[in-house]
């Protein structure tokens, strides 16, 4: 039986969700003459004044993007802090995510010789909660450094490994890739530890999605724009399946050898749905597969956990959609063009 | 009770007059349109919906722009004095506004903005006042630059990591999440300090070159030009008040034709184009159609036809309640729990006539309900509430029966009560109180009770043989077995407990309680058996063909035509592969196709109109060619065949699915007695729910009775008392009996015979917002 303190989570994200914004919201959005007026606008919207108040006719682009994000963890971490059950781990899926994604961003950086770019990117946030001493990271010139910063936590291990044998910084691609996998199995055992019975088994089949997605993409980007072999691409891939198992990856694969990548990929059967709109492209396709497969979690199930992460996502698209709106009015689009690439 | 008789009319017309027939339609106020009526009857592909741009959306805009301008509230008026028609009349009344107001608009605008500017600075230069310094020195100084604004207060902490730059941030102030503040940094590194800033989000504000002086100097002189602005600013919002004053209520209306015009041209999206033609369907009340047609009548070259509302079974007719002026209010609760279906039964009366005698019994005083009639009265003149006339019609159902009660504002001396009446006050034992009968009373509730469930049931009986569902009407909870059920175990508890007469011996209990009951049980199987037999009398009355059931259904045969027809048909049924086409033909060209001597096909008319006769004709395939050229030659309008000509198939269908949903014995045996016990069960609850029609009469007895005791005798405080005291009753109980009483009605009465699967009848009407 659930309890009242996960109904009431349950019931709390359910009612952040029916404040996302509509295709109605969205139009009035693109209307605007510039950044400063959506930002206006956005701040006449339940929950986004919040965040937004401080703002004014002047934001720049970059700016309203760190708040959207912002607000995306200001409303993960009010649910967070409501949800039962300290010992579920699984519910910081978040704060690991945001975790992973900074040493991927100061290792980007840092690679690339233009270290100085991560200080402002940081969110502020996670300055208090981080597991390792992010203000750290940011002065950190080397891998090594790098490597110094995160010492005490599980994310050296991780990382320690792929500079071995070589004094070089190593390829970005293979950092992200080995803090993913670590994002995405560490979820998996917090929730296999944590969590039972339905509720375990929807939160598994979130991420094993999730790690499917990740996989889509990367064949695409791979195989697709960088031409790798087969072989090599799959060496990038989450080892983790669902619907898109190592069979299925390798015979999409071969056959991206000689026609293309996308139209092979539509017809998975996450895709079932949108794979006929027109011109759809995979990132629009996967997100739009994730719309509606989450919105039908967050109104279904019946695990806290599974919810607060279906709304994460749910954000996550919302965030895309909204920075999709700025950067088309930004760059004076259609508004015709700029709804065409919204995910509904 | 009555649903309003509606006909199915259809528009059609060249395209270029669609804009003006939609006003006229608009303007009737009685068409209910049916936006996929033309789809259905061409495919999708075939038609085509009108979506280009609103014409008027650029007047409308530039309206608006005068209004926000001149501060003129949007509103719905009446235009009729407004002769403008054509886009150009509006453009000119626009334009001559504009010529006068825009240039002040603009000027005031100016101002605004200057005004907002330098109060903004005023707030830097009060963050500033610390400095000391000219202002111009500072901005003036060579190898230093000065910058303000603000910083986040997230990227303000990020600071620290910029130690090695040569650049100073003094903080000033921190509100809203960010820090106020000024930095300085050398010439030389001025763009990458300035790019670091940016990336942390600092937004410069700009002090114009006009801050002279210090923090001092410089708010003096910002608050001068302020002073200067504001009265500026109110020489032009002056004037543009006196130009409202001018234009307003020509302007209104203006604005209220053309929003008007605007959203009639959005209606066109319901209209379907064939061949630049426009077409329409939908539903007007048969006795507006003479004023929809004379109303229509004003664009040229458009044909306006009407036709029976059950010619096409695709079109589900709307549903418009029509009753009297007394039960009129109460259609408001039959819409809240859903309409009937066209050619339902309509149950507002009903619904009035028991919701008024049950409100009154439970709630019955004549000075309260005098007071709720009052309330009622003033909620419909002032606000238009739509619970204001009904809260007129039970109040004076309450004041009718505290007539009865004698209770006027619960005091019970000024009028006798029924009960003190003889030979009544005699055989009740002469009770000094209402407390005193109150057995009686419960009594009496569940008597109405069992009345108003036997009413109920009897209008199911009825429904459902009007609806031809036997199985309900026979076999069913709310039917004759499920009637017979009811009365007899009521009856016989009823003359057992009143009159001691034993009622339940064997032959009754076997006859009248365990035979309705076996009965109830196989409700399924005897229902199937019923519907076979009858279905086998159908079969036998039209056979198997559509040709059967068209001569069946058709209004139009004599006796020769009949016998001519059968005789044709029969030839035609020789040849195999059959086809029947369904549609309909002008009267003229009917009489044509009766003289005629073609002998590849038959004609039956099914039924006509003032215009068109409606048939269906039969033709073998390999002539199909020679008789759809035929007919096409006499205008013959091919429409989708009535589902009464294509039944017999459809139930061939049912009974297929039913062979596959057959049940085991033990599982039908299960379902059966807990069906049972449910019914049962409703009965006993159903009937016990009326008891509180009894338990409201003596909780408001009661209740007045404690005003009574709290309010003393004499002096202020009792008058004090019972005013509020009366007030709390009429409010609080009031509310509840209202809500009690449509609990009965919904829960008890309409679950037992009423449907609600209409829609609702919604003219067609541009929206004014």
């Amino acid at each position: 039986m659930m309890s009242a303190g996960s109904a009431a989570v349950i019931a709390k994200a359910r009612a952040k969700y029916g404040k996302l914004l509509g295709l109605d919201e969205y139009k009035t959005l693109i209307s605007k003459a510039n950044v400063g007026e959506i930002v206006t606008q956005l701040k006449s919207y339940d929950d986004f004044d919040k965040d937004f108040s401080g703002v004014d006719i002047t934001v720049r682009r970059g700016q309203a993007e760190r708040l959207l994000r912002n607000r995306m963890f200001r409303v993960y971490d009010e649910l967070r802090k409501f949800c039962p059950g300290t010992k579920n781990r699984f519910n910081d899926f978040l704060l690991l995510q945001e975790e992973v994604n900074q040493i991927i961003n100061a290792a980007m950086y840092i690679g690339a010789g233009v270290y100085q770019l991560f200080i402002p990117g940081f969110p502020g946030y996670l300055t208090d909660i981080c597991s390792y001493d992010i203000l750290a990271l940011s002065k950190a010139r080397t891998y090594s450094e790098i490597l110094t910063v995160l010492e005490d936590t599980p994310y050296y291990d991780v990382l320690a490994h792929v500079a071995e044998g070589t004094k070089e910084f190593p390829p970005i691609i293979t950092i992200d890739h080995e803090l993913t996998k670590y994002l995405y199995s560490t979820l998996l055992d917090y929730i296999k530890k944590d969590m039972s019975g339905s509720d375990r088994e929807e939160a598994e089949k979130c991420i094993k999605r999730r790690c499917d997605m990740y996989n889509i993409k990367i064949c695409y980007r791979l195989k697709g724009l960088f031409k790798m072999d087969t072989q090599e691409v799959l060496r990038y891939t989450m080892p983790i399946y669902s619907r898109f198992d190592r069979n299925l990856m390798e015979q999409v694969l071969s056959i991206a050898d000689n026609e293309r990548i996308l139209p092979q990929l539509l017809k998975l059967p996450y895709f079932k749905d949108v794979a006929d709109i027109e011109g759809i492209d995979i990132e629009t396709a996967v997100y739009t597969s994730n719309k509606r497969y989450y919105e039908g979690r967050l109104a279904l199930s019946q695990s806290a956990s599974v919810v607060m992460y279906s709304l994460a996502e749910l954000m996550m698209i919302e965030n895309r959609n909204l920075t999709t709106v700025i950067e088309g009015v930004r760059y004076s689009l259609e508004p015709s063009e700029i709804e065409k690439m919204l995910i509904l | 009770m009555a649903v309003e008789k509606m006909s199915l009319i259809s528009v059609s017309g060249p395209l270029k007059k669609v804009n003006k027939t939609l006003v006229r339609c608009c303007e009737t106020k009685c068409f209910h349109i049916e936006p996929s009526f033309y789809a259905m009857t061409y495919g999708s592909a075939q038609i085509k919906t009108l979506k280009d741009k609103d014409i008027y959306g650029g007047l409308i805009k530039r309206a608006s722009v005068i209004a926000s301008g001149l501060g003129i509230e949007a509103k719905d008026v009446p235009y009729d004095d407004v002769q403008m028609e054509a886009i150009h009349d509006f453009d000119m009344f626009f334009s001559d506004i504009e010529r006068e107001v825009l240039p002040i608009l603009e000027r005031k605008e100016e101002l605004d903005r200057s005004i907002a500017e330098y109060r903004q600075v005023l707030r830097q230069v009060d963050n500033l006042s610390d400095i000391n310094v000219d202002f111009k020195d500072l901005f003036g100084c060579k190898h230093v630059k000065v910058r303000f604004g603000k910083l986040p207060s997230e990227s303000y902490t990020k600071l620290e990591f910029y130690s090695d730059k040569s650049f100073i941030f003094v903080p000033l102030e921190e509100k809203d999440g960010y820090v106020w503040g000024v930095y300085f940094c050398s010439f030389e590194e001025s763009v990458q300090v300035d790019d670091i800033l940016t990336s942390l989000d600092f937004e410069r504000v700009h002090l114009p070159d006009f801050v002279r002086g210090d923090g001092e100097v410089a708010t003096a002189e910002l608050n001068r030009c302020l002073k200067e602005f504001d009265s500026s600013l109110k020489a032009e919002s002056e004037q543009l008040n006196e130009i409202k004053m001018r234009i307003q209520d020509e302007f209104i209306k203006v604005r209220s034709k053309l929003v008007f015009l605007s959203n009639s041209y959005e209606l066109r999206s319901q209209v379907s184009v064939i061949n630049n033609k426009f077409y329409m369907a939908g539903f007007v009340p048969t006795r507006e159609v003479k004023k929809f047609k004379e109303h229509l009548s004003s664009v040229s070259d458009i044909v306006v036809e009407e036709k029976k509302y059950f010619l096409d079974d695709r079109m589900k007719p709307p549903t418009k309640l029509r009753n009297n002026w007394l039960f009129r209010p109460f259609e408001m609760f039959v819409n809240m729990y859903g309409l009937p279906s066209y050619t339902g039964i309509d149950p507002t009366p009903y619904v009035a006539i028991t919701y008024m005698i049950i409100f009154g019994i439970m709630f019955g005083d004549l000075g309260q309900g005098l007071v709720i009639s009052l309330f009622g009265f003033i909620l419909t003149k002032w606000k238009k509430a739509k619970l204001g006339p009904i809260m007129e019609r039970i109040g004076i159902s309450s004041a009718i029966f505290g007539c009865l009660y004698g209770s006027v504002f619960g005091n019970e001396t000024i009028i006798t009560p029924f009960f003190h009446i003889e030979p009544l006050y005699t055989i009740l034992g002469k009770p000094e109180s209402i407390f005193q009968i109150s057995t009686y009373l419960l009594i009496a509730a569940l008597a109405i009770g069992v009345i108003m469930i036997v009413i109920s049931m009897s209008m199911n009986i009825v429904l459902s043989f009007k609806r031809k569902d036997y199985s309900s009407a026979i076999f069913g909870a709310n039917g004759i077995t499920g009637m017979v059920l009811y009365v007899s175990v009521v009856v016989a508890a009823a003359l057992q407990l009143a009159l001691g007469i034993e009622m339940f011996t064997m032959p009754y209990i076997l006859c009248l309680i365990i035979l309705p009951l076996a009965i109830m049980m196989f409700k399924e199987p005897l229902s199937h058996a019923l519907a076979n037999s009858i279905k086998h009398n159908v079969v036998n009355i039209r056979h198997k063909t559509v040709a059967d059931a068209a001569i069946k259904s058709s209004d139009k045969l004599d006796k020769e035509t009949l016998r001519k027809a059968r005789l044709d048909l029969d030839r035609l049924s020789d040849m195999k592969f059959i086809r029947a086409v369904y549609g309909k033909l002008a009267h003229e060209a009917y009489e044509k196709l009766m003289n005629s001597d073609n002998n590849s096909f038959v004609f039956i008319p099914v039924t006509e109109d003032d215009d068109s006769v409606y048939g269906v004709y039969f033709v073998p395939k390999k002539s199909k060619a020679s008789a759809d050229e035929v007919f096409a030659g006499l205008g013959f309008e091919k429409m989708k065949m009535p589902s009464e000509l294509t039944k017999h198939g459809k139930s061939d269908d049912n009974t297929a699915v039913r062979k596959k949903e057959k049940k085991s014995v033990g599982n039908f045996i299960i379902e059966g007695v807990i069906e049972l016990f449910e019914t049962c069960l409703s009965y006993l609850t159903n009937t016990m729910s009326f008891l509180r029609v009894g338990g409201f009469i003596l909780s408001h007895a009661g209740m007045m009775l404690v005003v009574g005791v709290l309010a003393g005798d004499g002096g202020v405080g009792t008058i004090i008392v019972q005013i509020l005291g009366n007030a709390f009753v009429i409010g609080m109980e009031g509310f509840l009996v209202g809500i009690q009483v449509l609990r009965l009605e919904f829960y008890e009465i309409f679950g037992r015979f009423y449907i609600s699967d209409g829609k609702k009848f919604e003219p067609l009407k541009a929206n004014l917002n």
